[in-house]
């Protein structure tokens, strides 16, 4: 149960609005409920407020990832209806209650400027957004130049490089990809990886004690190379698998003729 | 040829809504929600056309693109014959009397204000497409364009696709779409993703927004006040990653942008105007009752059609919620719309007074 109960946390956690925006969505079904006297404003209000009590509502969620895990990556989805329709909605209805034109007019600039600064001010200066996952990593990129080279070959990779072979490198075959890492091997009730994937993937986060147990597990499922985390102590043969190349984080295994 | 490409794009939506329209014989169905149809329709076409035929008939890339261009062929000729005929018959009865209202001045300025944050939301997504993004659309379009084969792996859990198909429960065809336009129009990837599908999405978010507010809204002003702070908040929005803005700006060719962005707020348009239809109007008139059945039919349609777009372009489990939000948005609507009928709810307790 408590379990449950931290799953359902989590998934609040991850999905819930934040800062500004969240504040100018309560503001606006605050305006909704208070100004909003007729039927097609009361119409709005309790659609989103039912939109929200279906997609917020943990509970709703935490269902939907029992059969699909990947339901609680909700958030642009939970985001943008509020924020879209209601924030603005909200806005007209303040604007066109003050009845001094020039209060209206102050009011509606102050507004313009407080959606502006809770975001990046209309990118006139840029956003921190722009740069701030750029995955073009050149020692990474080394390592996805020499799979992509192979030939259809079964690859083992660790979980810090992962994601960037699932993105740049166009279709090499994995054991296992980001959804083991995501997910914990467990895709819900009706699919998930069977155990010697899981533990392989557990496996895989310490090489420097299990390279050979990795090295005899890989073996056995077929794996052409290994991409494991490079340590000082990292051996130049594991197994069937012989070091290829390496790079200053990551050592490269291919299997032996 | 890559023009031609654009401007098919762009008008290929409107084209796919009017045919549809036509078949429909909805009159009701103004414009904008003739392009937001059109627009679904084609993403729920190419799902099916591309996964059917790769997956279930193993057909090659290059056979598909060539099938594909037929199939896009024959809706520009439906288009044209719909569109003519319609003319004709227009010419024939007479003509339409097209009303023209005239703008008041705070109107003009309002709307003046409206198309410069527009312009400026255009110049944004023109002025970012030069930074690097991290998402697997772009290396897979390429990828898929260069080598003339689909990607059998899924790029985001690298599992072979049978496998992938099942565990993550994606039917996404959407790279695979984008690189069927690059190839035939000879589009640059990068300006398909980044600029031309983003814009349209963008446009098709505002045309999302606008056809649910406008019969709430009612007064033109308030309804460009409404797109002017629409546009801030997407012109704003792009402060972290995954915020309103930045799906929209840097994302609007992703399944999951089109979803949350013109989807939603489509298909809450329709369950809540089919909503007002039963509230607004004249209950004891057997006509009209006659009359409402047909536009709920209709909007029956529209939504199962936009549930199964975003099971096409998103993963299921998003399709699904969407499906969910729907459901459970028209059946407390429906509920209170019998008791209304059965005389036991006024409809008081949603609507007001």
């Amino acid at each position: 149960m408590a379990a449950v109960a931290g799953t359902m946390y989590s998934f609040f956690q991850n999905s819930k609005m934040e800062g500004a925006y969240m504040l100018l969505f309560a503001l606006s079904l605050v305006i909704l409920y208070t100004m909003g006297r007729d039927r097609e404003k009361t119409m709005v209000l309790y659609s989103v407020l039912l939109l929200a009590t279906v997609i917020f509502n943990p509970l709703t969620v935490w269902i939907l990832s029992l059969i699909f895990p990947a339901a609680g990556d909700f958030k642009p989805i939970v985001g943008l209806i509020p924020v879209l329709v209601c924030v603005p909605y909200g806005i007209t209805i303040l604007v066109y209650n003050i009845k001094n034109s020039r209060v209206r007019k102050v009011v509606c600039g102050l507004l313009l400027l407080y959606v502006a600064i809770c975001g990046n001010f209309f990118g006139m200066f840029g956003g921190n957004t722009s740069t701030a996952r750029n995955l073009y990593d050149p020692e990474k990129q080394k390592i996805v130049d020499y799979l992509s080279g192979s030939d259809s070959e079964l690859v083992l990779a660790d979980d810090g490089i992962l994601p960037f072979i699932t993105a740049y490198g166009g279709g090499v075959p994995l054991i296992y990809g980001e959804d083991i890492m995501l997910f914990d091997g467990d895709l819900g009730i009706m699919d998930r990886y069977d155990n010697e994937a899981i533990e392989l993937h557990n496996l895989m986060w310490e090489p420097q004690k299990n390279m050979d147990e990795i090295a005899d597990m890989a073996y056995e499922q077929g794996c052409d190379i290994i991409v494991a985390k490079r340590y000082a102590e990292s051996e130049y043969v594991a197994g069937h698998y012989k070091a290829d190349i390496a790079t200053n984080d990551y050592i490269v295994y291919r299997i032996g003729d | 040829m890559a023009v031609m490409g654009i401007v098919l794009i762009a008008v290929l939506p409107y084209m796919v809504g009017y045919i549809i329209k036509t078949l429909m014989n909805s009159k009701e169905t103004g414009q904008i929600e003739t392009y937001l149809t059109g627009f679904f329709f084609i993403f729920l076409l190419q799902g099916l056309f591309f996964s059917v035929g790769y997956m279930v008939l193993n057909r090659p890339f290059d056979m598909l693109c060539r099938d594909f261009k037929i199939v896009l062929g024959l809706i520009v000729i439906a288009f044209v014959i719909v569109g003519t005929v319609n003319l004709v018959l227009i010419f024939i009865k007479g003509k339409k009397e097209i009303y023209r209202a005239k703008l008041k001045n705070d109107e003009w300025i309002l709307l003046g204000i409206m198309l410069v944050i527009a312009a400026l939301i255009v110049a944004r997504v023109f002025c970012i497409t030069d930074y690097i993004r991290d998402d697997y659309m772009l290396p897979t379009v390429r990828m898929t364009v260069s080598t003339h084969t689909i990607n059998e792996f899924n790029p985001i859990t690298g599992r072979p696709y049978e496998l992938g198909l099942i565990t993550s429960r994606k039917i996404i065809t959407l790279p695979v779409y984008y690189a069927f336009l690059c190839c035939t129009f000879g589009i640059d990837t990068l300006n398909l993703l980044y600029v031309i599908m983003t814009l349209q999405t963008v446009a098709c978010t505002y045309l999302s927004c606008m056809f649910f507010i406008t019969p709430i809204l009612k007064v033109r002003s308030r309804i460009y006040m409404f797109g002017i702070f629409l546009g801030a908040i997407i012109l704003s929005g792009d402060y972290f990653m995954n915020a309103i803005g930045a799906k929209l700006l840097w994302r609007g060719y992703a399944g999951d942008t089109i979803v949350a962005a013109v989807i939603l707020p489509y298909a809450l348009a329709l369950v809540v105007g089919d909503y007002r239809q039963v509230f607004l109007a004249d209950k004891d008139q057997a006509e009209y009752k006659k009359e409402i059945k047909r536009i709920r039919i209709q909007s029956i349609f529209k939504l199962i059609l936009v549930s199964m777009t975003s099971l096409f372009i998103t993963s299921v489990a998003k399709g699904l919620l969407i499906i969910a939000i729907t459901v459970v948005l028209a059946l407390v609507c429906y509920i209170v719309a019998i008791r209304k009928q059965m005389g036991v709810d006024d409809g008081s307790l949603f609507l007001g007074e």
